[in-house]
C-alpha cells in the first residue's frame, strides 16, 4: 500500500540512476544519515499529503452518498380520470392534454399524443406514479358525445378496456431550493446510450479507463492551448468536471485545481464509473430560466424541447451536449446561430468517433434546433390555490424540505373549474363596475369551488386578475358575512323539531337589544318594514332581519354560537346581537366550509387542498384523507336546504331562475353588508358548494346587493361547471306534507296556496289551513304556533361583546 | 511524470484506507434522503412529527385534556396513512416500522409537538389516539402558551386543516390564513410542549376500549357504473388483506365518481371500523345512511357498524338500540 520499496529509496537517492549502491565508510555514513533525513522527511510528506486528503476524501464521501441535490417539491393539479359516464366534453379534453404537453398528431405513436376526430379521441396515455401504485402507459379510444364519455375503450388491441384511466396530472407549481437550482432526477440507467456515447466522445473519450485524471489529454490540451496561445480545449474528465461543479467553487488556483484532481482520483478510486456518470447527468448546469437554473439532463430536455430524455434523437441530443460548453454562451433561443453551429460540431463529433453514422450526421445537421417553447416547469398561472397549497405545506412541513427533499403533493385543483370560476371573476366585475358606474378595477372578487361530499378544494379565485400573485382575497378578504349567517342560525332552530318546523311562523318585528356597548342595537329590514309573522322559510328566503334576530335571540347566543363552530367557524367572534346579522367576519374559503357542511347532509367535511404526499422516490409520505363529522343533523340540513331552495324561488336570487337550467336545482343564500360593501353569495348543487365575494379592498361600498353583485359571478360559475342538482329525495325521518304555504297548517284538497313542505316526521303539521280566509301576510293563528318561545334575553346575551357600534344598523339581505 | 503519478495514487490509496470504510454501496439517487439521519444532530427533528395522523385509531370515550394526550401519541409515524400501498405494508406498520432515515429526513414540524414526539420511544399506534380531527385541533392549535387546562374541551372546531387558523378557544386573535405556520415555526413550542408534557416518562395509557368485532359481510353491491364498481370491488380486496390505507384511498377515488352512493361510503365506514378508527366509522356510517334512501341492507349494515362503534366507545344503551335497527347484522 505505502511504498514497498523503502531500501530501494533510501539507497536510490539520488533519483536519477537504478543501481543501488552499498555505503561504505565515511561516505556510506553521510549518505545513511542523508538518507534517513530523506525518508523522514519523505514519510513526513506523506503523512502531510495524507492528513490534507482525508478531509477532501470525506468531503466526497458525505456529498456523494448524501443528499447530492436538493429537489423542488412538484405540486400537481388533480389528475382527470377518464371512465364511461365521466362529464367531460371535447374541448375540455383537449384543454387539459394541451396543458400536459399531449402533441395532437395524425398518428399517436408514442406516449404524450393523441389523435382527434370530432368526439372520438385515440390517447397514448403517459405512465405516471401516483399515491396508489403507478398507473400504466395506455392506448386508449375514447368517444364523447353530449358531455359525457360514452366509451372508453383499450386500443392496443392487446388489453383488455380499462374501467377508468388517470391521465398524468398536470404539473402547478414548484417549491425551489433556495438556490433555485431546479432539476428532474434521472438514474443512470435511464440514460440514453446515445447520450452517454456523444457526451464521451465529446467530453472525455478516455472516460471508461481513465482514474479520474487524464495525464494524456491534459498533455494533449496543454500542447493546443500553447499552439493557439490561448485556452482552446480544456483536458479535464467528466470526474473533474463534477468534482468542480459539485464539490468546489469557481475559483481558478492551483490549489483548487490540486483539490479537484486529487478528488477526481478518490471519487473514482470509491465509486464506480456508472454512478459518477449519474451524478454528472444531473448535476451539469444546462441552462437558465429567469432565476430558476437548470440542471441535469432530465430537466434540460423538458426545458429546451418539451420531451422526456428517452425520446430525443440525435439532433436535440447533440443539442444538449453542445450546450455543457457555455449553456447562455449557446443558448438556442437567445443564440440560435451559435448553438446551431455548435450543436453541427458536435454532431461531427459523433460521426467521427462513431457514435453515429455519416449519413445520420447529415440528416441530423439538417434538421431545425427543435427548441420549443419553455416547458418542464409548473404552469404557476394558479397563484391563489397554490397559495393554499403553500400554507398547508408550509405548517405540515418545514421550509427546508419543502424546498430540498423533492416531495410531489397531489392536490385537489380542477383545472377545468377553475377556468370557468377565473373567467367568471374576471368577466362579471367590468359589467358589475358598468352598472355602478365605477372606474374599471374598482371591484374586486374572490370564488371558491369545493366538493360537497368531500370538501376538496377544486378552485380558489383570488382575485381579478387570477394569474398573478398577490392579496389572496379568497383566504385574506376577511370581511364580514351579513346574511350568509342566516342559515346557520335557522338550522339550529331546525334542529329541535318540536319546536320549529319549516313554516313555524316567526315574529319579524322590530327589536332593540344591548348592543354590548351600552348602547342600543336597533335593526332593520333591508326595506325597512316589518312583516309581522312570517313562515320561517319565506323568512329565510326574503333574508328578514328582525325575524332572524327574533329567532336567534330566542334560541339564544350560546347555542347559535356553538352551531357555527359546528359547521366549521373556526374564528373566535364577539358574541353579540350583531352576530345574528352576520357582524361576524369570515374569508370565502372559511364560508365555503360552513356551507359545505349544510350541502353535505350535516356532516361536515374539513376542506382539503392536499390530497397525498410522496416522497421523492415516489413512496407515499402523508395522506389527508377524506374524515366527516356530524355538524347537524341530516334531517335539519334538509330542511335548511329546502328553505335555501326558496330564496331562488321566490326569494333574493331569483335572478338564478333564469341564468341557470331548470332542472339544475341549487339552494343558496345571499349576503350584503353595510353601506353595501361587501356582496357575498353563498350556495350548492347536488355536489358542488360555491362561494363568491364581490367588494372592494379600500373597503368602501359597491352599491351591490349579494344578489345584485356576488350571485352574478355564482350563476355563471354554477352554470359553467359540470355538477349535479340537489337530490330530490329526503332523508329517513322526512316527510313531504302539501302545507298552507303561509301558515304551514295542511292544506285542503284545491287549495290555492298550498306548498309541499318537509317535515320532521315526529313533528308534522297539525291543524288544517283555511286556506284564505285569513289575509297571506299576518297568516298566523295562535294554535299554529309552537310551543311559545321564551320571551328574548336580549339584555343578558348582549353584554358579551364590546363591538356593536360601528354594526349598529346593519343590514342584512 | 509517470512516477510522480504513481506515488500520488500510492498517497491516495493510502488516504482512502485512512478514512473510514463507506458503509453500504453509494448511494443510489433515489436514496437521498437517508443520509441526512446520519448527518442530522441527533437532537434535532429526530423524528419529527407529521401534520395529521389518519383517522385510524379511536378517541379516548371522554375528552381528555391536549396534553395529556400527546403524552400517548404513538410516535414518528410521519405518515398519516401509512406507507401503505406501495410498500405492500399493512396499515398495522404505522409507526415501528417507518424507515427511521425517513423519518427524520422529511420532518413533520407543523404541530407543535415536535419536541415531545422526538423524544418519545417509538411506539405501536396507542389504542386511545384520536381521530383525524382531534389530532389536528391539537397539533395545531398548541400555541406556545397553552397548557392543558386551556385545552378546549371539544374538538369539532377543527379538521385535517383548518383554513381558519387556530381554533377560537386557542387562539384570541384570529387570523385571516392558514394561520398554523406562525405556531409551527416558532422555537420556542417545542419546549413549551415538552415541559407541558413529562413525555419521558409518559401516563400509562388508558385501558383499551373493549374488543368489538364487527365480522358481518359486506351488503350486496348495488348496480354500480363500471368505474365507481371496479373501484369498489379492488377496495373491498385491499380491506379484506388487511390494507386499509389503500382501502380508503380507492374508496375516496370512487366517492370523487360517485359521491352520492351509500354503499361506498358505507365501504369506507367499514375500512374505519376495522382500523378501530370508532368515531370515523360512526360518522361515516351515518353519512351512508343519510344517503341510503331504500337501500335496506346497506342501512342494516350501517346500523351495525354504528352499534359496534358504541360498543366500542362504552354506550352499551347506543349500541343496543343501533343493533334494533340493524337486523341481526
Amino acid at each position: 500500500m505505502s511504498r514497498p520499496h523503502h531500501d530501494q529509496d533510501e539507497e536510490d537517492y539520488p533519483p536519477e540512476e537504478g543501481t543501488p549502491r552499498q555505503g561504505r565508510g565515511w561516505f556510506g555514513r553521510i549518505f545513511r544519515i542523508l538518507g534517513g533525513t530523506l525518508l523522514l522527511a519523505g514519510l513526513a510528506g506523506m503523512v502531510a499529503l495524507v492528513l490534507y486528503v482525508i478531509p477532501l476524501d470525506r468531503t466526497v464521501r458525505e456529498k456523494f452518498e448524501g443528499k447530492r441535490w436538493a429537489l423542488p417539491a412538484r405540486v400537481y393539479a388533480r389528475p382527470l380520470e377518464l371512465y364511461t359516464g365521466a362529464p367531460l366534453n371535447p374541448a375540455e379534453l383537449v384543454a387539459e392534454l394541451t396543458r400536459l404537453d399531449y402533441r395532437q398528431l395524425a398518428q399517436p405513436l408514442r406516449p404524450g399524443t393523441f389523435e382527434r376526430e370530432d368526439g372520438h379521441f385515440l390517447i397514448r396515455t403517459r405512465a405516471f406514479h401516483f399515491w396508489d401504485g403507478t398507473e400504466p402507459e395506455r392506448f386508449i379510444a375514447l368517444d364523447i358525445s353530449d358531455g359525457q364519455i360514452i366509451s372508453l375503450t383499450d386500443a392496443s388491441g392487446s388489453g383488455e378496456d380499462p374501467a377508468l384511466v388517470r391521465l398524468d396530472p398536470v404539473l402547478i407549481d414548484s417549491i425551489y431550493p433556495s438556490h433555485n437550482e431546479d432539476r428532474i432526477l434521472v438514474r443512470a440507467m435511464d440514460l440514453p446510450p446515445l447520450l452517454i456515447d456523444t457526451l464521451k466522445a465529446v467530453e472525455d473519450r478516455s472516460f471508461g479507463t481513465h482514474f479520474g485524471v487524464d495525464p494524456l489529454a491534459i498533455l494533449r490540451a496543454s500542447i493546443k492551448n500553447f499552439q493557439a496561445g490561448a485556452v482552446v480545449e480544456g483536458g479535464s474528465t467528466l470526474t473533474q468536471q463534477l468534482v468542480k461543479n459539485f464539490y468546489l467553487t469557481d475559483e481558478r488556483s492551483l490549489e483548487r485545481k490540486l483539490n479537484e484532481a486529487l478528488m477526481a482520483i478518490l471519487l473514482e478510486l470509491r465509486y464506480p464509473k456508472d454512478d459518477i456518470l449519474e451524478a454528472y447527468a444531473n448535476e451539469i448546469y444546462l441552462g437558465q430560466d429567469g432565476s430558476r437554473a437548470i440542471h441535469g439532463f432530465g430537466l434540460a430536455s423538458r426545458f429546451y424541447f418539451n420531451r422526456d430524455l428517452s425520446e430525443l434523437g440525435i439532433p436535440e441530443t447533440a443539442l444538449l451536449i453542445a450546450l455543457i460548453k457555455g449553456p447562455s454562451y449557446y443558448d438556442p433561443r437567445r443564440h440560435p446561430e451559435r448553438a446551431s453551429e455548435r450543436r453541427n460540431l458536435v454532431i461531427d463529433v459523433m460521426a467521427d468517433q462513431g457514435v453515429i453514422d455519416p449519413a445520420q450526421a447529415d440528416n441530423a445537421k439538417a434538421a431545425p434546433l427543435g427548441v420549443g417553447e419553455k416547458g418542464g416547469r409548473p404552469l404557476g398561472i394558479y397563484p391563489a390555490f397554490t397559495d393554499l397549497v403553500r400554507r398547508q405545506l408550509k405548517r405540515d412541513y418545514r421550509e427546508e424540505d419543502l424546498r430540498s427533499e423533492g416531495l410531489i403533493i397531489f392536490t385537489t385543483l380542477s383545472l377545468t373549474i377553475q377556468g370557468v370560476a377565473e373567467q367568471a371573476v374576471r368577466e362579471r366585475l367590468p359589467d358589475l363596475e358598468k352598472l355602478r358606474k365605477f372606474k374599471p378595477g374598482t371591484l374586486e372578487g374572490a370564488a371558491v369551488v369545493v366538493s360537497a361530499a368531500q370538501g376538496e378544494v377544486l378552485a380558489l379565485v383570488g382575485g381579478r386578475e387570477a394569474g398573478f400573485a398577490g392579496f389572496n382575497r379568497a383566504l385574506e378578504a376577511v370581511r364580514p358575512i351579513g346574511s350568509l349567517v342566516k342559515p346557520m342560525i335557522f338550522i339550529e332552530a331546525l334542529s329541535e323539531p318540536k319546536k320549529y318546523n319549516i313554516a313555524t311562523p316567526l315574529r319579524d318585528q322590530g327589536v332593540s337589544l344591548n348592543a354590548g356597548d351600552g348602547k342600543r342595537w336597533e335593526p332593520k329590514n333591508y326595506d325597512g318594514k316589518t312583516h309581522g309573522q312570517v313562515p320561517l322559510y319565506l323568512a329565510l328566503a326574503k333574508s328578514y332581519n328582525l325575524a332572524t334576530v327574533n329567532l336567534g335571540m330566542d334560541l339564544g347566543l350560546d347555542r347559535v354560537a356553538r352551531r357555527f363552530q359546528e359547521l366549521g367557524v373556526q374564528r373566535d367572534f364577539p358574541k353579540v346581537p350583531a352576530m345574528l346579522l352576520g357582524s361576524i367576519s369570515l374569508s370565502p374559503v372559511e364560508v365555503a366550509q360552513v356551507y359545505q357542511s349544510i350541502a353535505a347532509s350535516g356532516f361536515r367535511a374539513p376542506l382539503r387542498a392536499i390530497r397525498d404526499v410522496l416522497n421523492t422516490q415516489g413512496e407515499p409520505l402523508n395522506r389527508y384523507p377524506l374524515a366527516v363529522e356530524p355538524a347537524s343533523s341530516p334531517q335539519a340540513a334538509y330542511l335548511l336546504t329546502w328553505a335555501m331552495r326558496e330564496v331562488i324561488q321566490q326569494g333574493t336570487a331569483t335572478w338564478l331562475k333564469e341564468r341557470l337550467p331548470k332542472e339544475l336545482t341549487v339552494a343558496g343564500k345571499t349576503g350584503t353588508t353595510n353601506e353595501l360593501r361587501d356582496s357575498w353569495f353563498a350556495g350548492f348543487s347536488g355536489d358542488k358548494v360555491i362561494v363568491t365575494w364581490v367588494g372592494r379592498d379600500d373597503n368602501q361600498p359597491t352599491g351591490l346587493t349579494g344578489g345584485t353583485g356576488a350571485l352574478r359571478i355564482w350563476g355563471d360559475i354554477m352554470a359553467g361547471i359540470d355538477t349535479q342538482p340537489l337530490p330530490d329525495y329526503p332523508p329517513d325521518g322526512i316527510e313531504m306534507v302539501s302545507v298552507d304555504r303561509y301558515n304551514g297548517r295542511r292544506a285542503p284538497k284545491g287549495c290555492g296556496r298550498a306548498l309541499t313542505m318537509p317535515f320532521d316526521d315526529d313533528a308534522l303539521p297539525t291543524g288544517t289551513s283555511d286556506c284564505g280566509a285569513a289575509p297571506p301576510p299576518e297568516p298566523a293563528a295562535e294554535e299554529a304556533a309552537p310551543a311559545a318561545p321564551p320571551p328574548p334575553k336580549e339584555e343578558k346575551k348582549a353584554n358579551e361583546g364590546g363591538i356593536g357600534s360601528f354594526l349598529r344598523d346593519f343590514l342584512g339581505n | 511524470m509517470n512516477k510522480a503519478l504513481i506515488v500520488l495514487l500510492a498517497l491516495t490509496l493510502l488516504a482512502g484506507c485512512a478514512g473510514q470504510p463507506r458503509q453500504g454501496g453509494p448511494a443510489p439517487v433515489e436514496n437521498a434522503l437517508k443520509p441526512r439521519s446520519q448527518t442530522a444532530p441527533p437532537q434535532a427533528p429526530a423524528v419529527d412529527v407529521y401534520a395529521y395522523r389518519a383517522p385510524n385509531t379511536t378517541p379516548p370515550p371522554a375528552p381528555v385534556p391536549v396534553a395529556a394526550e400527546y403524552g400517548q401519541e404513538p410516535l414518528t409515524p410521519p405518515v398519516a396513512e401509512g406507507p401503505g400501498t406501495a410498500s405492500g405494508r399493512g396499515p398495522s406498520t404505522l409507526s415501528p416500522d417507518i424507515d427511521p432515515g425517513l423519518a427524520s429526513a422529511i420532518s413533520w414540524t407543523p404541530p407543535a409537538s415536535t419536541a415531545n414526539a422526538s423524544r418519545a420511544t417509538p411506539a405501536p399506534a396507542s389504542p386511545a389516539a384520536q381521530t383525524p380531527t382531534q389530532t389536528q385541533t391539537q397539533t395545531q392549535g398548541k400555541t406556545p402558551t397553552q397548557t392543558p387546562s386551556q385545552a378546549p374541551p371539544k374538538a369539532q372546531t377543527s379538521g385535517p386543516w383548518s383554513l381558519a387558523g387556530s381554533p377560537p378557544a386557542q387562539s384570541g386573535t384570529p387570523s385571516p390564513t392558514l394561520g398554523p405556520a406562525t405556531g409551527r415555526s416558532s422555537g420556542a413550542t417545542p419546549t413549551t410542549l415538552a415541559s407541558l408534557t413529562p413525555s419521558a416518562a409518559p401516563k400509562p395509557p388508558p385501558p383499551p376500549p373493549p374488543e368489538v368485532r364487527y365480522t358481518a359481510p359486506p351488503p350486496p353491491a348495488p348496480d354500480l357504473p363500471a368505474a365507481a364498481a371496479s373501484l369498489a370491488s379492488q377496495a373491498e380486496k385491499q380491506r379484506e388483506r388487511g390494507d386499509y390505507v389503500a382501502a380508503a384511498a380507492t374508496l375516496e377515488r370512487a366517492i370523487r365518481i360517485q359521491p352520492r352512493e351509500a354503499y361506498l361510503w358505507n365501504r369506507l365506514a367499514r375500512v374505519r371500523l376495522d382500523q378501530k378508527n370508532y368515531t370515523q366509522a360512526n360518522s361515516l356510517a351515518q353519512k351512508s345512511n343519510a344517503l341510503s334512501k331504500d337501500q335496506v341492507q346497506i342501512k342494516e349494515d350501517n346500523w351495525g357498524m354504528i352499534a359496534a362503534t358504541r360498543r366500542a366507545t362504552g354506550d352499551a344503551k347506543g349500541a343496543e338500540d343501533a343493533e334494533a335497527k340493524a337486523g341481526g347484522r
